[in-house]
């Protein structure tokens, strides 16, 4: 039968049209994909391959045997990933049953017995798929078995028909002719992994399941979400010298210019040859005129190269507090100046005057004090608005019969002509907010609740330092041995508790929480708020939030965030329960790490890194005073 | 044969190893370079300067950047060198992991990881991890100077139990080392103990360079380093090569399977 194409919406595609789905087609209906060709996709590969491991690691390791290794670089090649292009089907399955006489047949056989290919029966009657197929939990799929013995009466399979009350157990083969009864639904068994895993004797699970086409368990495909930072470029400058010391200079405000383009710069000062040829020149021109605009650039340029001031700084920062700087950056610095460098980025300053330039200094002023209220009251120094936060969603396999992983084995999708398993990837780019608090708040909330001891630091750059060498632990994965230094906890409570507390309120934006994820990272005091979207489109609810609301919303879930339904016996158990802080959806931390106490003051859950610790000063104490002016 | 024995048997017994302990120890905490020894040649013959330099490099005397001489590092190697040919016992010292209720005069109660972290930060090619057990908070404590040494460009292989299975604790426990090193100069290569092999993977060791090797009881778990009392042995260039040889060993003919790479 010839193979036919349509086109859908890649979203669309990722979740219901991939190979080896089946669905109705309005003009040929039922269907089964075959193949789904493959564009191009602008994905972190890396990322997804992580996504994709961190997915498959929640099945049984028999389960996922069809899977190469994704981490392992070697076998990536076996893979090709790519968007959804163009979705290529085949009716299926190829039974049918006359609506008149129910006589019941595969295609072929029906064509051989004289059943025109016009879709009518040989007694005159419309023919119709069968709207039934057997599936098994390792990935099965097959059409119902069809018996070709004869009748007890000798009549043949060319009037087998099939009786249909609805129900598996009660559906029968029996004779057109003589209505004699024929068989029941014959029980396929199936040899595989999951049949493997399952306990010596009968099961009902151990055979392929009887589904109507149209069930959802029938195919349920396997995604993925992931933040697609666009980290190549940067990654490949990990290993550059002065990387660490360059990229900490822009996440703490130090250098105002990119980090690539600072280090191409640097780069493009040490090679060697064009350095000759242009010291050659310069030399000529200084012997003709000393003071030439040109020569005093280039001494300028030679004495000092592009950010060797932040460099300095950074260094010399830190050489007071007894730290070299030295190593590789960690992915959370990558992360950050990344996002910093290769993101389109609003801040509160570019929406006022884009307010005033509209004419609209009311809402310039509001956003102003919004601003300002942030910083002062609630310890925020920056809060930016970044309207093209990477996200990615890719499909790397399906089940059947079942969603559970104890309970299925996933399939990568058929692989293509040249063998590679396809993984189906879109990426999208969505609004979220970015909020960084100020060092020198944090620590100084550090010193009040007697969580570090020391003099507070003179200075943001030196806040940061200090926080960057006393606590090593914010920078830390877990289960190194700092991650869990209480200065550290309480850093990462703080930020998570401010997140959580914003996205409670999060209903300004026009978005459910559970449509909001977060993402949070520590080392620079910095979490984000995304649109969990994954369509070529924004709405704009954030970015709106942002621009007309700021100033309500940051009182709003400051003042909101402050009580519990739950309260008194809530707040006495550390502040952290379901009733105020706690996420049903998107959580990175599993709501660990929670404490209004962290804002607010009061005594912290006992079983967290603050062992119960009385907060007396919370990072929001002055909050109140944002109260909107009438 | 490791530098340290060259120069064991190329030296005169007592004045020769003497003279060239006095001459090492007054450049003790002194950055160091190779024409800085040029005077050992009149002790161990032509090209005995390098032949110092490589006995010094490989008993980690030089210590960080400016390759400071180490006076603990260089006290073990003079007393490797000052041993006589018969009595060829390697570098050798005992590290522990002692239980917290534990306490004994004069041990280090977390001198196990404070070896093996020692170790991977001074190595300069190579590190190798034998270990059945992985888990999280025994490789969190190594994550670090194992990322500063994939950053300088030191090849890790780490070899363990269950590490092909991505549901496993000790492949969990190497997704963060997996995904920091990335982009690193270094290579990560990581070897499963195949189920199939009828031979128990159980040693544990760390070697670095093949110079020296930390070879014990604890796994890199939680426990192995912070709870159990666990024992091991602070080996020097000989023993290293060996460990590094057998190693290799059940790498080729099979016992473990590589599981990926970086």
């Amino acid at each position: 039968m010839a193979t036919k194409g349509f086109s859908r919406g890649q979203t669309q595609v990722l979740f219901r049209h991939l190979p080896e789905a089946v669905f109705e087609h309005d003009d040929y209906g039922l269907c089964k994909v075959t193949q789904v060709a493959l564009g191009d996709a602008e994905v972190n590969r890396e990322a997804l391959f992580d996504a994709i491991a961190d997915a498959l690691a929640m099945w049984p390791a028999d389960f996922v045997k069809k899977y190469p290794d994704p981490r392992d670089t070697g076998k990536r090649s076996i893979y090709a990933v790519g968007s959804p292009r163009e979705v290529r089907f085949t009716p299926y399955p190829q039974i049918f049953k006359c609506r008149t006489c129910s006589r019941t047949g595969r295609f072929t056989d029906l064509l051989k017995r004289g059943a025109a290919p016009n879709g009518r029966c040989s007694c005159g009657g419309y023919l119709n798929q069968m709207r039934y197929v057997q599936a098994h939990n390792c990935g099965r799929l097959e059409e119902i078995f069809v018996p070709q013995m004869r009748c007890p009466n000798g009549h043949g399979a060319a009037d087998l028909a099939f009786y249909d009350p609805g129900r598996v157990k009660q559906a029968r083969w029996y004779c057109a002719q003589c209505k004699a009864d024929v068989q029941a639904l014959r029980m396929t068994p199936c040899k595989c992994a999951y049949n493997d895993s399952l306990p010596k004797g009968p099961r009902a699970e151990k055979y392929l399941r009887v589904v109507p086409t149209g069930d959802p368990s029938l195919y349920i495909p396997h995604t993925v979400a992931f933040i697609n930072f666009p980290e190549d470029v940067q990654g490949r400058l990990r290993g550059s010298a002065d990387a660490l010391t360059l990229m900490l200079a822009r996440t703490w405000g130090l250098l105002p210019d990119t980090v690539g383009h600072t280090l191409r710069e640097r780069a493009n000062t040490g090679n060697q040859e064009d350095n000759d040829s242009m010291a050659a020149m310069v030399e000529q021109l200084r012997k003709f005129d000393p003071t030439n605009e040109l020569v005093r650039k280039y001494d300028a340029r030679k004495s000092k190269p592009k950010g060797q001031d932040a460099i300095d700084a950074v260094t010399k920062l830190l050489s007071e507090q007894g730290v070299s700087v030295g190593g590789t950056p960690r992915r959370w610095l990558v992360e950050h100046t990344t996002l910093l460098d290769q993101t389109d980025i609003s801040t509160i300053d570019d929406v006022a005057s884009m307010l005033r330039r509209a004419g609209d200094e009311a809402g310039a002023l509001d956003i102003e004090d919004g601003k300002r209220k942030a910083a002062e009251l609630l310890g925020i120094e920056h809060i930016r608005v970044v309207n093209d936060f990477p996200l990615a969603l890719c499909a790397y396999g399906y089940t059947r019969t079942a969603r559970d992983p104890a309970r299925t084995v996933i399939t990568p999708f058929p692989v293509d002509d040249r063998g590679r398993i396809p993984v189906y990837a879109i990426a999208s780019e969505t609004e979220a907010l970015w909020f960084q608090l100020d060092p020198q708040r944090v620590y100084a909330w550090l010193l009040e609740n007697g969580l570090t001891a020391g003099l507070m630091p003179v200075t943001r750059e030196e806040a940061w330092a200090r926080l960057y060498a006393e606590i090593p632990g914010l920078r830390e994965a877990p289960h190194e041995p700092y991650y869990n230094q209480r200065e550290a906890a309480a850093v990462r409570t703080l930020l998570h508790t401010m997140s959580h507390l914003f996205l409670s309120r999060i209903e300004w934006s026009g978005f459910a929480p559970s449509s909001v994820g977060e993402y949070l990272i520590p080392g620079s005091l910095s979490f984000m708020l995304y649109a969990n979207r994954h369509a070529e489109t924004k709405i704009g609810g954030l970015t709106t939030l942002f621009e007309q609301r700021l100033n309500t919303w940051l009182w709003d879930a400051a003042q909101s965030g402050r009580e519990c339904v739950y309260d008194p016996i809530c707040s006495d158990d550390g502040g952290s329960c379901a009733g105020c802080t706690h996420r049903e959806h998107n959580c990175v931390a599993f709501n660990r790490e929670l404490s209004r106490a962290t804002v607010y003051g009061g005594p912290t859950p006992q079983s967290s890194a603050f062992d119960g610790l009385q907060i007396q000063q919370g990072f929001w104490k002055n909050a109140w005073q944002a109260t909107p002016t009438q | 044969m490791s530098a340290a024995a060259d120069i064991r048997q190329r030296l005169a017994r007592p004045d020769g190893v003497r003279r060239v302990g006095q001459a090492l120890w007054m450049m003790v905490g002194e950055p160091m370079q190779l024409t800085r020894l040029l005077w050992a040649r009149g002790h161990l013959g032509p090209r005995g300067d390098e032949l110092l330099w490589q006995a010094l490099e490989e008993e980690h005397c030089l210590e960080g950047e400016q390759l400071l001489l180490e006076p603990h590092m260089l006290s073990k190697f003079l007393c490797a060198v000052w041993r006589d040919s018969d009595d060829q016992r390697p570098v050798r010292e005992l590290v522990w992991t002692l239980p917290s209720a534990l306490r004994v005069e004069g041990i280090e109660p977390d001198g196990y990881v404070r070896e093996a972290v020692r170790l991977i930060s001074g190595a300069k090619q190579r590190v190798l991890i034998v270990s059945p057990y992985l888990e999280p908070k025994g490789i969190g404590q190594l994550q670090a100077p194992l990322l500063e040494a994939l950053g300088r460009g030191v090849d890790v292989t780490l070899v363990a139990h269950d590490v092909e299975d991505l549901t496993s604790l000790a492949s969990a426990a190497l997704e963060p080392l997996r995904r920091e090193s990335r982009g690193s100069a270094g290579g990560l290569a990581v070897y499963s103990a195949l189920a199939i092999a009828e031979v128990l993977l159980h040693l544990k060791v760390v070697v670095a360079d093949g110079i020296a090797a930390v070879v014990g009881s604890a796994n890199v778990t939680g426990k192995g380093f912070g709870k159990n009392l666990e024992a091991g042995a602070s080996l020097g260039a000989d023993a290293a090569r060996e460990v590094e040889a057998v190693v290799q060993a059940v790498i080729e003919q099979g016992f473990v399977a590589l599981a990926y790479s970086r």
